[in-house]
């Protein structure tokens, strides 16, 4: 592959840093409860976007970067992207951001494309949704900050040439989509495949690590700026999520009586009058025309 | 407070997702919705459907093309908005409603929820319900921004109603496609209908008891293999271990939206159709011909399985044998 990608081209990752998802997890107050010993983890979709970024490493040796916008707490997350195979971790934080963290995906976003257009980084990869508030929105904020194109669900990044890529997203009824996108380019990551283990070096080496904090002045930002992107978005309160709603069958209310019936009766499929034939030879030939004319034979 | 829906259809007409969402708005607005934006060309009496949920007024753009993605009308929309300043603006958390809602929200400065499961009146503004930390938490968010709110409604979750009764005003409008050329669609791989999900298959093979026996149950999975199809099952096949529980279609199962379903020894029970109520055309095989499932077929073959079903993959490999050219 192109010689220049050895040198130059950097990708950073912004990863986050929450409960993991089996972790213990309680509510009080409308706040998560300080009693309970929380287990963090990386988000579930940063690994894969991890993952991909550590596999160009590995095969052109390019430099791959995690960044994250958070507390203090979310250097542990970083050494563990460390662990991993990452070259560097930077983290952006400003106490001003405490009282709407992490709802504010524009916030996330604006610090990351102050350092990510400083730095120069070409390629970004996200997780498609963080497993925080989970809006799946900092690519796309991070992407129209940056003036660059974004592409969701990405589970595929190959590279064409030295400034184009071929990326494959996942579609709606199971399909793979497949762009060609210039580089520098925004992609977040969906679901892939396997994600890799930390190595025993890659630990200590992470242990020993140093992260540099930036805030919001290093990074040139304005905080009227921010007070006005975090104004989009306030947490109220959180309370323990309700069971899954599903839908059940209700007929509609301006149906009679006895059509109610009907469709409670025949569980919400519509009565037709579909022929019936009777008989295995002129069944099997009457389901053959029809798979024909579906196209399926 | 005035609240629009964003609406979309399809070869079918209007989409469920988007039902939903004309629902649940209505429910948010008090029982008046102010207007419904039809982005969609109006095949099989889409914007008569609209009427029933009662929108005050309906923007509708008659030559929406399936081509333009809902980002290339965030423009058209942003504009809309800014003119006629609703205060929330919903649409289906789809491919469609959140990428044209999202990439409106940041050219137009304004604020997006995403994904919400529900929105309530809080004591200053509203309150949207959205699931955080892995769906684990459920956050209750407000909006500060003296701005129009755009949110997008999770698919699935709430129970249609209509409410008729009221006349809408409808408004043609013809909108500036602005498509950004970042990026270049090159193609689309369709899945393998062996392995895709069963909610997201669009050719399904299903069976149920009549199929007699796990031997018996190889017919349906030979025949889905010919035709590239799904295999599914009912209750009765997964309790027999026939089918695993991610192929049972039902209300305990599945709930599947197929272009075509081949019951095959399934009485159609209740349970079952439920989660098969979608399906676009339905073709039965049964040997009792009083079976409900012939009662929502739209072909039904009365006979036993273990005889239709050899005849009609004889007939399938027989075909595909002649239309293969000499000498293949």
């Amino acid at each position: 592959m192109p010689g220049r990608w050895e040198h130059d081209l950097e990708i950073a990752v912004p990863v986050g840093f929450w409960p993991h998802r089996a972790g213990p997890l309680t509510i009080e107050n409308g706040c998560l409860s300080e009693k309970t010993e929380i287990v963090y983890d990386l988000g579930h979709l940063d690994h894969y976007a991890l993952e991909e970024a550590l596999k160009w490493k590995d095969r052109w040796g390019v430099k791959v970067t995690v960044v994250s916008v958070g507390p203090e707490t979310h250097e542990e997350g970083m050494r563990q992207a460390l662990s991993l195979g990452a070259d560097e971790a930077v983290r952006l934080w400003d106490e001003s951001l405490e009282s709407f963290f992490p709802s504010a995906a524009a916030v996330k976003a604006r610090m990351l494309a102050a350092w990510i257009s400083e730095r120069g980084c070409l390629l970004v990869l996200c997780g498609d949704k963080s497993s925080g508030s989970g809006s799946g929105m900092v690519g796309r904020y991070l992407a129209h900050f940056l003036a660059r194109p974004n592409l969701v669900s990405v589970i595929q990044i190959d590279p064409l040439s030295e400034s184009k890529l071929k990326v494959t997203c996942r579609g709606e009824k199971g399909s793979r989509l497949i762009y060609e996108c210039p580089i520098p380019v925004v992609l977040s990551v969906g679901r892939g495949s396997e994600t890799r283990y930390p190595t025993l070096p890659g630990r200590l080496a992470a242990r020993q690590a140093e992260i540099p904090v930036f805030n919001l002045a290093q990074l040139q930002v304005e905080p009227a700026e921010i007070g006005v992107l975090a104004s989009y978005a306030r947490t109220a309160r959180l309370a323990p999520a309700r069971l899954k709603p599903k839908k059940i069958l209700t007929p509609d209310s301006s149906m009679s009586a006895s059509d109610r019936m009907k469709m409670i009766l025949s569980g919400g499929v519509k009565k037709k009058k579909g022929n019936v034939a009777e008989g295995s030879q002129g069944g099997a030939a009457q389901i053959y025309d029809l798979l024909r004319q579906e196209g399926l034979v | 407070m005035q609240i629009w829906v964003v609406v979309e259809g399809d070869d079918h007409g209007l989409r469920e997702s988007s039902r939903e969402v004309l629902t649940a708005a209505t429910t948010v607005a008090g029982g008046v919705l102010a207007a419904a934006v039809v982005l969609a060309p109006d095949k099989e009496n889409l914007v008569q459907e609209v009427m029933e949920f009662g929108p005050q007024t309906i923007y509708l753009h008659e030559e929406g093309s399936p081509s333009v993605t809902g980002e290339d009308y965030a423009e058209f929309l942003g504009e809309l908005i800014e003119r006629e300043r609703p205060g929330l603006v919903l649409a289906a958390e789809t491919q469609f409603g959140k990428g044209l809602l999202s990439r409106t929200a940041l050219q137009y400065r304004m604020p997006i929820f995403p994904d919400c499961l529900g929105i309530s009146q809080g004591p200053e503004s509203l309150l949207f319900e959205r699931l955080w930390y892995g769906e684990r938490v459920s956050a209750l968010l407000t909006s500060a921004a003296e701005r129009p709110v755009l949110a997008t409604w999770r698919e699935g979750i709430v129970n249609v109603k209509k409410c008729p009764g009221l006349n809408s005003t409808v408004q043609k409008v013809r909108p500036q496609v602005q498509t950004l050329n970042l990026t270049r669609f090159l193609e689309e791989v369709k899945a393998d209908p062996l392995t895709v999900d069963l909610s997201e298959a669009e050719v399904i093979v299903a069976g149920g008891g009549g199929m007699g026996s796990a031997a018996g149950f190889q017919l349906i999975q030979e025949l889905a293999e010919l035709i590239g199809a799904a295999v599914g099952g009912s209750r009765v096949a997964r309790d027999n271990g026939w089918i695993p529980l991610k192929r049972q279609i039902g209300q305990t199962g599945k709930t599947v939206a197929p272009r075509l379903i081949i019951s095959c020894g399934i009485s159609g029970a209740t349970q079952h159709t439920f989660g098969m109520r979608d399906a676009k055309k339905i073709i039965a095989i049964n040997k009792d011909k009083n079976a409900p499932i012939f009662k929502i077929a739209d072909a039904g073959i009365v006979g036993d399985v273990h005889e239709v079903l050899p005849e009609l993959i004889k007939r399938i490999k027989e075909g595909k044998q002649n239309a293969r050219p000499v000498g293949a």
